[in-house]
């Protein structure tokens, strides 16, 4: 299978503190890898390095290129926050305003955000403000985003962390359904195994362990010196 | 009724921007104007009082340092009062559903009401970031006033400085990586 995403020998450092070491992993098509790590593991950072928000030591290749705004087209990203993703009036606005900036015609770009929010289950809040909704529809939302600019590879940051059970279930079901590549990071166990076929595991920087996401995450070994359970 | 709003909002974004320039009485009288402006839009004195309670705290903090410096005045702070007050009329009344329908890329207009509703979206954000801050600091704290009072105070303003820059940042993330910011 090719490789849309390789990482190899990423170092960081915040100042004289070393946020990530020697990263090396990659991510092939169609496949979906987590990203596991407690609480500043360096997971964030490792995201915002492969996105091109941050530059760190080491070549890191994204379809063939260096992280930037050109190779940023072809991925989608869910940020933890979906705030940080919409601003506009209403979500039909939000989610045709991509398209519109690429030069689609309004009502075609219109057209399309609402036939992506049908997709997501939120067809009925096309004209509500993303305030107004609860915070699994605006994770919903933010993918719906993130999917209508086709991406060939969909990165989610944190995409669990303050949903309830239902929520988490109606995630699983949306991400169980898209064909294209994913990175997700997350520090939620269950939820990785049933999203992902294969996690890298991220400690104080570097990774400790990688392997399939059944093995990762029954070895109890390895997540209590992690810290994840 | 969109044209009336419209109206409103600019000739209250008018008034703050002319309130930047003024002194002395005439600064007085601009924001009193604009204290009523927002009483009547918000429902009441006591609700301005609370929206601007935030920036009032700011204001003192700025206010303390310049009379540390020997330089302190009342014109700064009643400016940057009376520029809120206008400014939260006009971005409450603005229709901005009418607007984002009007402006499209890659008109100029569209690129102001992309900035306006920028400002907009982070003011809510750090209005929910303040509100966070605060529930949390009283849940803390046996005593509003009192001891561990101010140190409480000082952490609470210095957390939300955190989290307003770490909202910054991605929020600027997410725009650039969505094409939409340069």
């Amino acid at each position: 299978m090719k490789t849309i995403l390789d990482v190899d020998g990423l170092s960081f450092a915040y100042g004289r503190k070393q946020v990530l070491a020697n990263i090396r992993f990659s991510v092939s098509e169609g496949e979906s890898v987590g990203l596991l790590g407690a609480n500043g593991a360096g997971k964030s950072t490792l995201l915002w390095c492969l996105l091109g928000l941050l530059r760190g030591e080491g070549p890191v290749r994204v379809f063939g290129e260096r992280p930037g705004a050109h190779a940023a087209r072809r991925v989608g990203v869910v940020f933890q926050n979906p705030e940080d993703q919409l601003f506009m009036p209403t979500l039909a606005a939000d989610l045709a305003l991509p398209q519109l900036n690429r030069g689609i015609a309004p009502e075609q770009a219109h057209a399309g955000a609402v036939e992506a929010l049908r997709s997501a289950g939120l067809a009925a809040c096309a004209g509500e403000p993303a305030m107004h909704l609860s915070l699994g529809q605006r994770k919903r939302a933010a993918i719906a985003l993130a999917l209508i600019q086709r991406p060939e590879l969909l990165i989610l940051d944190e995409p669990t962390s303050e949903l309830d059970g239902g929520s988490v279930r109606h995630l699983v079901e949306l991400l169980r359904q898209l064909p294209m590549s994913k990175l997700i990071t997350s520090h939620q166990l269950e939820f990785l195994a049933k999203v992902t076929s294969r996690i890298v595991v991220l400690h104080e920087g570097r990774i400790v362990a990688e392997g399939p996401a059944e093995a990762i995450v029954s070895n109890q070994e390895l997540l209590l010196r992690c810290g994840l359970i | 009724m969109a044209a009336a709003r419209t109206f409103v909002a600019v000739a209250a974004l008018g008034a703050a921007v002319v309130a930047l320039w003024l002194h002395g009485p005439a600064l007085l009288i601009t924001a009193v104007a604009g204290f009523a402006a927002h009483s009547f839009r918000s429902g009441g004195v006591r609700r301005t009082l609370r929206d601007s309670l935030p920036l009032a705290m700011f204001l003192g903090f700025i206010a303390v340092l310049q009379l540390a410096s020997g330089s302190a005045g009342w014109e700064l702070p009643l400016r940057a009062l009376a520029v809120f007050w206008f400014a939260a009329v006009a971005f409450g009344v603005l229709p901005w559903n009418q607007l984002v329908v009007l402006a499209r890329p890659p008109s100029p207009f569209f690129s102001v009401v992309l900035f306006l509703l920028f400002l907009r979206h982070f003011a809510l954000v750090l209005r929910d970031e303040v509100r966070r801050v605060l529930q949390a600091r009283r849940l803390c704290v046996r005593y509003r006033f009192g001891a561990g009072s101010f140190r409480s105070l000082v952490w609470a303003v210095v957390a939300l400085f955190r989290r307003a820059l770490v909202r910054a940042e991605r929020f600027y993330a997410a725009q650039w990586l969505g094409g939409i910011v340069p």
